[in-house]
């Protein structure tokens, strides 16, 4: 059944947060959350572009306070939404970066950054991919095996296009994406396992997902190794990201009155004021007052604010409450008593915040929440069991499981007077189909225009517009004669699929379907993905170029060093004039030229200053190295870096 | 409503489960026959029942890979069949 495959390969689960992501995979019939580089099991979503090269993770996060306008990050809050929606023009007002639109039709947002003093466009999901490759290569490095195929986990809530980016933002990065997966059911499978009380009886959890910036509800019935997912419920624009934003409000309210100066359009003031609110969120988890401190804030001013855990809550009062509305329309969806609920499971950072925890544990009555799983790792987790069961790689204990989620919107069609016509209510069980007949209604016609939406309102214009498809070459006849069907699919990763069959003559192909989602095509993602190839190339001889400068350097150091430590007796003075003469230039040739010189320039330097020294030194080039290297060890490596001596 | 009870492990041996389980589905003359349950099966079997199903068609199991039907799978649609049967006998 399963393919021979050439080289041993492992599918990852890559849970690709908002703030942060994680990545793991299944081996040898257990779950590894993989650490980065840095040696942190979750690594920032960021992306940063230096003067000398582009940074991710990690490294370009610890370097955004003097870097605001390069560093990019909340790439999930503009995937797969238009330039003009109201949210992302919102977020926009709150990034430091810049975001424009793209000028088409779609009207697609890019983020705009400069690199090596030329303006670069990016569209979200390319951000997007540069964290996945960040996160495959992490896989990579503690596998030891490239790493081709990936589960990707979204909020349960996210839309069609939103799903659909995510997907090209693994196909960008190099991945194939074995399936979306929503983050309250990959969190569930975390939770299952770690139960694995492998009993007969039916228990219901509900999970409570809230994030960097997505909030999510998912009410899931468990028996044995099948999770089923009821209902789901939730926001994609609600998490910490928020509550920070809340707290740098009050910060720079308190700021402007007691200083009369407005730092925010101070980029780095903002951004340095920021990284403290987010710290002292996270204190406020543990402990009941905090002192918010930035030394020389704005104009020389330094900030210091105390605040308690209860002025905190009050600053964010109204998203807790609003945190509770989905999860009473989830219970509601599933048909559920509250008291079927036998486990409420807890994901997410921001499920650390004890005023969510008193809130939801007051919604059920003062029922314990589970939190015996991690809030940061859980997804990641369930994404990799995904992983392997979808793969086939799995354990037989693996292989025995069984997912089957839910559609987290209703889908439906355009039809008289704008009305919604629902083909596909919310929280079906995925895959699921509809299919519907269309007609014509003018003689000989040729082609039918469909309308597709998403949401729940009775109007199309209150819902979430998807896309148009057209069907075209409609065999010619008169009005209402050709019957055609067609049929709309939410495939297992919650994207929509549209198939048509003209009814009178079976024949699939002849009707063609344009599709104009607004999705990135074929080609762009290719396009993409030949860019990618082309940055990673990059970031290597980036790479390279520092490693010969610092080589270069440490080559400078050394002889310098060397010539001062030799005595007049051993070095005449006119040679030491003239290679201090020569070691000058090359130290001028670095600081000026060697701003933009590369891996080539930088040795050929070294060869050029090593052949001086070759011709000038050989008579003394013994005392000179004896004098520079006290042992053998530090001899022979040297004489791997200087093979002219 | 005429209906044969059957379960996925009934497969004689030498078929595969989910080759078993497709063909009853393809065959079933009402939603219970689909789902293998008698009429008056209580709410807790059927879905009991769904589930043993699933675990045999859903396409993660009949195509590992995840690459999903194929249009010329034989199994394809029929598990949206069976969730459409539990919807219609709950």
């Amino acid at each position: 059944m399963q393919p021979a495959s050439e080289e041993k390969s492992y599918a990852v689960g890559i849970d690709l947060g908002t703030t942060y992501s994680c990545v793991g995979v299944y081996k040898d019939g257990e779950v590894q959350i993989i650490a980065n580089d840095q040696g942190n099991r979750t690594t920032p979503s960021y992306v940063a572009w230096t003067e000398q090269e582009r940074l991710l993770g990690d490294a370009a996060k610890n370097q955004v306070a003097s870097n605001p306008t390069n560093t990019v990050f909340d790439a999930k809050r503009l995937i797969g939404r238009r330039f003009d929606d109201p949210i992302v023009q919102a977020d926009l007002k709150l990034w430091p970066f810049k975001v424009v639109s793209d000028g088409t039709k779609d009207d697609k947002p890019l983020i705009e950054i400069f690199y090596q003093g030329v303006a670069k466009k990016f569209h979200p999901e390319e951000i997007s991919s540069m964290i996945l490759t960040k996160m495959k290569q992490t896989a990579e490095a503690y596998l030891g095996h490239r790493v081709r195929e990936a589960v990707i986990t979204v909020p349960a809530y996210f839309n069609d296009a939103q799903r659909q980016a995510t997907k090209d933002a693994g196909e960008i990065a190099g991945l194939r994406v074995l399936r979306i997966v929503n983050e309250p059911t990959a969190a569930a499978i975390a939770y299952g396992l770690d139960k694995s009380t492998s009993a007969q009886k039916e228990t219901h959890i509900l999970v409570f997902d809230m994030g960097g910036g997505t909030f999510d509800v998912s009410v899931l019935a468990i028996q044995e190794s099948v999770f089923e997912v009821k209902a789901t419920a939730g926001d994609p624009h609600l998490g910490g990201e928020d509550f920070d934003n809340r707290i740098l409000s009050h910060c720079i309210a308190d700021f402007r009155r007691k200083y009369q100066s407005d730092p925010t359009r101070n980029q780095r003031a903002v951004r340095r004021l920021r990284t403290q609110c987010e710290r002292a969120k996270r204190l406020l988890s543990t402990q009941t007052s905090v002192t918010i401190e930035v030394d020389s804030l704005h104009e020389g001013n330094d900030f210091s604010i105390r605040l308690s855990r209860a002025k905190f809550e009050e600053l964010c009062l109204d998203y807790f409450k609003k945190a509770m509305e989905p999860v009473e329309q989830c219970l509601k969806d599933s048909n559920l008593p509250q008291k079927a609920i036998s486990d409420i499971v807890m994901v997410g950072g921001s499920t650390r915040i004890p005023k969510v925890q008193e809130l939801i544990k007051a919604f059920f009555h003062g029922k314990e929440l589970c939190k015996s799983i991690n809030p940061d790792e859980a997804v990641a987790y369930g994404a990799a069991v995904q992983a392997a069961i979808v793969s086939g790689h799995g354990s037989e204990e693996v292989q025995n499981m069984l997912l089957l989620d839910v559609a987290p919107l209703s889908l439906g069609i355009e039809t008289a007077g704008g009305m919604m016509q629902v083909l596909i209510e919310r929280n079906s069980t995925v895959s699921t189909s509809k299919s519907q007949d269309f007609t014509t209604f003018e003689d000989y016609q040729d082609h039918v225009d469909i309308s597709v939406y998403e949401g729940e309102r009775a109007m199309v214009k209150d819902n979430n517009f998807l896309g148009k498809f057209t069907l075209k070459d409609i065999p010619k006849s008169l009005r209402g004669v050709p019957k055609i069907q067609v049929t709309f699919t939410i495939d297992t990763n919650g994207i929509l699929q549209v198939s048509a069959e003209d009814a009178k003559s079976n024949k699939k192909s002849e009707i063609q379907i344009a599709n104009e989602k607004g999705r990135l095509t074929q080609n762009d993602i290719q396009k993409m993905l030949q860019e990618a190839e082309k940055y990673k190339g990059e970031d290597e001889i980036s790479k390279g170029d520092m490693l010969a400068k610092e080589e270069l350097k440490v080559y400078f150091q050394r002889f310098d060093k060397g010539i001062q430590d030799l005595d007049a007796s051993k070095l005449q003075e006119q040679d030491r004039e003239r290679l201090e003469k020569k070691l000058a230039d090359a130290y001028h040739w670095l600081e000026h030229d060697g701003l933009k010189a590369g891996k080539p320039e930088f040795e050929a330097k070294q060869k050029e200053l090593q052949a001086v020294m070759n011709t000038e030194t050989w008579t003394f080039a013994g005392h000179l190295h004896s004098a520079l290297y006290r042992n053998d060890w530090e001899w022979r490596a040297a004489l791997l870096v200087c093979r002219e001596f | 409503i005429p209906c044969d009870p059957w379960q996925p492990d009934d497969a004689p041996a030498g078929t595969a489960k989910a080759n078993y389980v497709i063909r009853q589905v393809t065959k079933a003359r009402n939603f219970y026959e689909t789902l293998g349950v008698k009429p008056s099966a209580a709410t807790k079997d059927i879905r009991n029942a769904y589930r043993q199903i699933a675990l045999r068609i859903h396409p993660d199991k009949v195509c590992p890979g995840g690459g999903g039907f194929r249009p010329t799978d034989r199994g394809r649609g029929r598990f949206q069949v069976v969730v459409y049967s539990l919807r219609s006998t709950w």
